[in-house]
């Protein structure tokens, strides 16, 4: 059912040829449909004809096997942290996170909860932060295209810092899911 | 219509305390003992049978869990408060499941939040807004959710502190703020 | 018999709905035991955005609590300002200037309006009929550019304060509300077109999701949920807030008791907010919008306890509210709607249903698992 491997590095292909499929890639931002805090509220105008983000080839997919971005709009709640962990790791390569919100960044309104995430990039390599509570759809696309453009210079890194330091991310994740039963590699 | 109520009560349970009475509103407190027989007396004779919320107070100061009832007559449109102070230690509060299906719920989440326990509810015990909690039911008010946060996902980055009135005075010079021009003006 | 069809491994098939699916409300999930492709048996799992709404505002000012208590609710958070400002003003005795609560009741309406158009096309949504959903969508839009014009916010709006509202309404912004409505009123028969008069709507919602009539009091159902079923219960005409009892309109109910009543209840409540709303622009008065608060860093509310509700887009919204005395809140625990309809309705009504009505139901419910979870 899953894999016992650890996962593959990331080799590095002809410098060339990943220019082109870099190109290709940021054209073509499918995103998982996982509303996992209040942003996704704002997700669904950026569908319609008044924001409309499929010009940008961005469009919602249904599971994360199709998708290459997962955003997670807004708080994490510790309990949602395992499913996302589970839904990122899904997520065929190369894949990125776009993160809504203030409370993502560093707890925003949430610093002293004791079921939200504070610091998000300990637990999750983020690409893109978008900051307000709650981002408007311009912001959104906004971030959006500065994903786009980092995928084009070759910057959107995350997924491969992920692989390389599952170690560093995993004993962040433990520590905040103590009942952790899920298996060391999911993809 | 909320005479009868209270008449109801005056002549079962005379000792009761009456802490709020308006006309569509009501709110008594009942020791422990008879909380139980006041509940099914509004639901039975005085028609207050629909169960809206079980709510609780921490009062660690009295070393007392106040559980109120929240129960609505859906044809007068009154609501009826009845509460009633457990002891905090090892409490053991009388469970409604029987009687009303939807009190399981609300049981089920006082016990994750409080530790209270409700005898009779066939689901207690079961996850349901937390996961593998083991630290002090969170809302208790020894519970200090700002030191917990601290400790189980660490420090946030401080913040970098910007003074806006020498902010802007810093662009538009001393005296071009509201504040600048009133005190030249004082001057 | 003898074998729990719940538990036998080789009868039935165990799946999760949820909480990554986009059939669901939001972020929760259901899991269910199938035999065959029916429900024998469903249990609801929430807690997946749990915030500790309610420990944190034990933390802070009332008055830093109002940005807090808007988050409770996503797509509608103006019904928890409202009740918390009602829950202070009950317990201080704090007068609410009459132009205010005119402007109160025009925003809640707007709410509920705005929702209420996401939720009827998100419902033909889940049936496939994708332009109404987005259609439902573009139309709130509208609504909320005026959200935007009248508080500076498209979602979180922190307009309602004690006492009244933040700001008074900006020139000419009557006229601009009747030009939305119109807008709206006219496009409306092309959403009904599309939904109500769709033979594939009808077909899978008469007679699926039945609320029986019975279960209103029993489970403590609220809303278009028991109007759907034939209740006549509307806190807005039984204990009339703001100004309500002032405003002209009958309860919107429908004795269908399945997912097309309830549909045609928020339908029509659709109409009815737009009559409302042109009835609150037609007679509001002038005055000042806010009563001056005393210093709210120091701001004392006095001891006790006091239960407000108001009626939300989903039923009847309720804020149990202690106060003993001190700078800041014994305890506020919010009851909304969703809890009892996501929660152990839920669980009831799935069981007998088929494998593809489940998310027809749940947004027929309305769920919100913000407010469930808080």
């Amino acid at each position: 059912m899953y894999c016992n491997q650890p996962p593959e590095k990331p080799g590095n292909k002809k410098e060339l040829l990943e220019k082109i499929t870099n190109m290709a890639r940021a054209n073509s931002l499918w995103v998982t449909a996982y509303g996992t805090g209040c942003g996704s509220i704002e997700l669904r105008p950026l569908g319609t004809s008044r924001f409309d983000m499929e010009r940008f080839g961005i469009a919602m997919r249904p599971t994360p096997r199709q998708a290459d971005v997962l955003i997670i709009s807004g708080y994490l709640a510790t309990k949602t942290l395992k499913r996302v962990i589970r839904v990122y790791e899904q997520i065929q390569d190369p894949k990125y996170i776009i993160a809504l919100g203030s409370c993502t960044i560093n707890g925003g309104m949430y610093f002293d909860s004791y079921n939200t995430l504070n610091v998000l990039d300990k637990y999750l390599p983020v690409d893109v932060y978008v900051m307000g509570c709650m981002p408007r759809p311009e912001a959104i696309i906004d971030g959006f295209s500065l994903l786009m453009q980092k995928i084009k210079d070759g910057r959107a890194h995350g997924w491969k810092h992920y692989k390389e330091n599952l170690d560093y991310y995993r004993e962040n994740q433990k520590k905040i899911i103590t009942d952790w039963d899920l298996p060391d590699y999911n993809w | 219509m909320i005479d009868k109520v209270k008449n109801g009560f005056e002549i079962r349970f005379p000792l009761y305390k009456l802490v709020r009475e308006q006309h569509n509103y009501l709110h008594v407190k009942v020791d422990m003992v008879s909380a139980m027989d006041a509940i099914v007396m509004a639901k039975t004779s005085l028609g207050h049978n629909v169960l809206q919320l079980i709510s609780t107070v921490d009062r660690i100061e009295d070393g007392v869990f106040q559980i109120t009832w929240i129960l609505e007559n859906y044809g007068a449109c009154t609501v009826l408060l009845i509460s009633a102070d457990f002891p905090r230690e090892n409490c053991l509060v009388p469970s409604l499941s029987q009687i009303w299906p939807a009190a399981s719920a609300f049981e089920r989440e006082i016990f994750e939040m409080y530790g209270i326990s409700f005898p009779g509810n066939p689901r207690e015990g079961e996850d349901f807004l937390l996961e593998s909690w083991k630290d002090t039911p969170p809302m208790r008010r020894d519970f200090e959710t700002e030191e917990y946060a601290m400790r189980v996902f660490g420090e946030r980055q401080p913040r970098e502190h910007i003074d806006p009135r020498q902010y802007v005075g810093d662009i538009v010079g001393e005296w071009n703020t509201p504040m600048g021009r009133k005190r030249k003006e004082e001057k | 018999m003898g074998v729990n069809p719940a538990t036998d491994p080789k009868k039935t098939t165990h799946l999760f709905f949820g909480p990554q699916h986009p059939g669901v409300t939001g972020n929760m999930s259901v899991e269910m035991w199938f035999d065959g492709d029916q429900i024998t048996k469903a249990i609801t799992h929430v807690g997946y955005l749990h915030r500790g709404f309610e420990k944190l505002m034990e933390k802070r000012l009332w008055i830093q609590n109002f940005p807090l208590v808007c988050r409770i609710c996503v797509p509608e958070p103006d019904i928890n300002e409202e009740c918390y400002a009602m829950a202070i003003e009950e317990l201080t005795g704090i007068e609410v200037p009459e132009r205010a609560k005119w402007i109160r009741t025009l925003v809640l309406e707007l709410a509920r309006l705005a929702v209420n158009l996401m939720a009827f096309g998100g419902q033909g949504g889940t049936l496939g009929l994708g332009t109404a959903a987005m259609w439902g969508i573009t139309f709130r839009d509208f609504v909320l550019d005026l959200f935007e014009e009248l508080t500076g916010a498209r979602i979180y709006h922190i307009y309602i304060q004690p006492g009244g509202v933040r700001r008074d309404l900006p020139q000419g912004f009557g006229g601009r509300v009747e030009k939305v409505l119109e807008k709206i009123e006219k496009r409306l028969p092309e959403l009904d077109r599309l939904v109500l008069n769709n033979a594939i709507f009808k077909l899978r919602t008469q007679n699926v999701g039945v609320v029986k009539p019975e279960w209103i009091e029993e489970y403590g159902l609220v809303g278009p949920v028991a109007r759907g079923s034939g209740s006549v219960r509307d806190v807005r005409k039984d204990a009339p807030y703001e100004i309500y009892s002032k405003l002209e309109f009958d309860v919107v109910t429908e004795s269908g008791n399945d997912i097309f009543a309830r549909v045609m209840v928020r339908r029509r409540e659709m109409d009815l907010s737009i009559s409302l709303i042109r009835q609150i622009l037609s007679k509001m008065p002038q005055g000042p919008v806010a009563t001056k608060l005393p210093n709210l860093t120091e701001w004392r509310v006095p001891a006790g306890e006091v239960y407000s509700r108001v009626e939300s887009s989903r039923g009847e919204y309720g804020y149990y509210v202690v106060s003993d005395g001190s700078l800041k809140p014994r305890r506020v625990h919010v009851r909304g709607p969703s809890y009892v309809h996501a929660v152990p309705l839920l669980e009831r009504m799935l069981v007998g249903a088929n494998i593809a009505d489940v998310s027809n139901i749940m947004v027929s419910l309305t769920t919100c698992p913000p407010e469930i979870e808080r």
